[in-house]
């Protein structure tokens, strides 16, 4: 039989979580124990056998009616559900492009033409914020009543400032100022949807 | 009949008493002051406060309904908190190394944290966040509820849709956003070093935002809303330049004789001054609603 | 039903049941053997694993995809049963003398329990819980100890100690 003292440093010798230096003398001695030696094989097979162990076990029975009947579409706090990946993805790239367009100094883009780029990135967020609005309005019955409301007061908010600002930007569409505030009231929009997202997943 | 009436009124003598009963725990670990802790509780409070001993402690007390209290972790990382529960508030404290990592989440459950020199990372849905110290470094989100920060951080992110925010103190770097809410920015001089405000973005879209106090030299600070009111006080003598403009609002300026002029570009007005070279810079941009420069 | 298995996790978190019973199809049988082996009793087994499978489905949406589905829902698995050990602070019974003697011997993968297979089960259900669960979580299932830790709610020098004594007790049992 091994020394007591030794069961400890023997185990994580094998699990190879010994120092260096403890390695050595825990060899040394190895070398000159045979008892030790008997231990370290022991150790080592059954740590073999251990993770050969069948990893799957078939129930006795069918667990499944005991667990179907106890799910239940969520309830209250933990009111689940997950937006579409793909919508919030894609709102998400949307927010970037708003948020690196932004970055772009003011006469950079006075003299970008007011064409294909922007028009893209307000058709991008237009379809990103429908999609949103779409399962929020789907998924509405889900979110408590206080969540729902707050959402809509505040999605009638940014909806309104959406709209002035877009129609500013119909009257001068290549002035940089007016994209910005567009890009910001968009962006915010995004967020209250994404924060939304991120309620009713959590 | 009798009998029933009777057997009611036990049954309700004993559900009030069940309903009155309350769990309540008591726990202490060891944490790394460099360690790092997550809290969870989502509704009724939740504390944190910060001490100098090695370990975290939590008392709480939980509601018959309230869920149930989970812990697990070591002394490097650790988690705890209040699991499900439908609604049934739980009071939760916990002190906790100064320097270490926290991150709290509740649905409702107000989160108060004081004393704190590290990283937080605070967030809800409906409750109220308050922070008071100086942590290194603040993330706090919350929908509906307010927030206040008191005190001074290195780095702080604020984040509502309809609360309220109110920063006091200095901090180096300030974010603070929200849709609907108002937002109160009250910056003084800097503990650490430096003087005031250094790197500042306060953005609303119907909220009035104030921004009031000192700017530290080189400093930057941005204001912008769709429709809200703007107001920036800052002392006379402070040495910036200004950077205003509106598209439909108005602009009234108390902090010199330069009067806003129709923009160059487009309708609305405009207005660029300087109170002295090599000072901070202040960019303010208001849709729609009024903006106010005047002395504090 | 043969479905790409992210797909059937989004339609599981959208709501979908029967998406959530393909997912409990494919993993019932590793779900089980963790609680079997975890708990030394198919009664609990069982509970534990219907215990798993609902919490997973509550957790659902918290489910983002950084890990594997397997390696998030066997984690919780793991939290379910430790918690729920210290909780209700059961008498542990032991699997082959009481209830189900067969349930150790229907393995859904590898051969056919061996003999000594079997007796190395039999012995590590007859072990002290402490012991027996980080025995199972660390060799049997690969855990670190930093993971273990976390886990059961220990500090990883008990998770160490609790292992070297199960394999000293698995070794002296084994020896006999």
């Amino acid at each position: 039989m091994t020394y007591p003292h030794m069961d400890a440093k023997l185990n994580e010798y094998v699990d190879g979580t010994l120092a260096a230096r403890n390695r050595a003398s825990v060899e040394a001695h190895l070398a000159e124990c045979a008892g030790c030696r008997t231990a370290v094989a022991e150790l080592r097979s059954l740590s073999a056998a251990a993770a050969r162990l069948p990893k799957s076990i078939e129930p006795g029975q069918d667990l499944w009616p005991a667990i179907a009947a106890r799910i239940r579409p969520r309830a209250t706090w933990n009111v689940q559900r997950v937006w579409w990946r793909g919508a919030v993805a894609a709102a998400a790239v949307l927010v970037i492009a708003l948020g690196l367009y932004r970055l772009l100094p003011p006469s950079t883009a006075l003299y970008r033409p007011a064409g294909e780029g922007w028009v893209a990135v307000q058709a991008d967020f237009d379809r990103a914020s429908d999609e949103l609005s779409r399962i929020l309005a789907v998924e509405r019955e889900r979110l408590r009543p206080e969540t729902v409301a707050l959402l809509e007061r505040n999605l009638a908010v940014i909806d309104t400032a959406i709209a002035e600002s877009r129609a500013a930007l119909a009257r001068d569409p290549a002035s940089a100022e007016l994209r910005r505030f567009f890009a910001a009231a968009a962006r915010q929009k995004v967020e209250l949807l994404r924060w939304a997202a991120r309620v009713a997943a959590s | 009949m009798r009998v029933m009436k009777g057997c009611l009124v036990l049954w309700l003598a004993l559900l009030a008493r069940q309903a009155t009963a309350q769990a309540r725990i008591d726990e202490r670990w060891p944490l790394d002051p460099g360690g790092s802790i997550r809290i969870v509780n989502p509704f009724g409070s939740i504390r944190v406060l910060g001490w100098d001993a090695d370990s975290v402690a939590v008392s709480a007390r939980l509601g018959t309904r309230a869920g149930r209290f989970f812990a697990a972790g070591d002394g490097h990382v650790r988690k705890l908190g209040v699991d499900g529960g439908n609604g049934e508030p739980a009071e939760l404290e916990a002190h906790v190394p100064r320097g270490a990592t926290v991150w709290v989440k509740s649905a409702t459950a107000s989160i108060e944290v004081e004393g704190m020199d590290g990283t937080l990372d605070l967030s809800s849905q409906g409750g109220s966040i308050r922070v008071v110290g100086t942590p290194q470094d603040l993330t706090a989100e919350t929908m509906d509820g307010a927030v206040e920060v008191a005190g001074g951080t290195a780095r702080a992110r604020v984040k509502t849709v309809s609360g309220d925010i109110l920063l006091r103190g200095a901090s180096q770097d300030l974010g603070a956003s929200t849709l609907s809410g108002r937002i109160v920015v009250r910056a003084a001089g800097w503990q650490r070093g430096g003087t005031g405000v250094q790197r500042g973005k306060f953005e609303s879209v119907t909220g009035d935002v104030r921004f009031e106090g000192e700017l530290g030299r080189g400093g930057v600070v941005e204001v912008e809303s769709q429709s809200g009111t703007i107001e920036v006080r800052v002392p006379a003598s402070v040495v910036a330049d200004f950077d205003v403009l509106t598209i439909a609002g108005t602009i009234t300026n108390h902090l010199g004789d330069a009067p806003p002029k129709p923009r160059a570009a487009g309708t609305g007005q405009e207005l660029r001054f300087s109170t002295g070279a090599g000072g901070a810079q202040v960019t303010v941009r208001n849709f729609k609603g009024a903006i106010v420069l005047g002395p504090k | 039903m043969h479905s790409d298995p992210t797909d059937l996790i989004h339609r599981a978190q959208q709501g979908d049941r029967a998406a959530f019973e393909a997912l409990y199809r494919a993993h019932a049988g590793r779900v089980y053997a963790l609680c079997l082996r975890l708990t030394a009793d198919a009664a609990q087994a069982e509970e534990r694993t219907q215990d798993a499978f609902v919490r997973a489905w509550e957790r659902l949406a918290t489910y983002r995809g950084e890990s594997a589905f397997s390696s998030w829902l066997y984690r919780l698995t793991v939290n379910e049963v430790l918690l729920g050990r210290r909780a209700e602070r059961r008498r542990e019974q032991r699997v082959v003398t009481t209830d189900d003697p067969a349930a150790l011997e229907r393995p859904r993968d590898a051969d056919p329990a061996s003999g000594s297979a079997l007796d190395l089960e039999r012995a590590v259900a007859a072990l002290p819980p402490g012991a027996r669960e980080v025995f199972v979580l660390h060799d049997v299932e690969g855990y670190r100890h930093q993971e273990i830790a976390a886990l059961a709610g220990i500090a990883v020098g008990t998770s160490k100690a609790q292992l070297f004594r199960a394999r000293r007790l698995l070794r002296e049992a084994l020896n006999r």
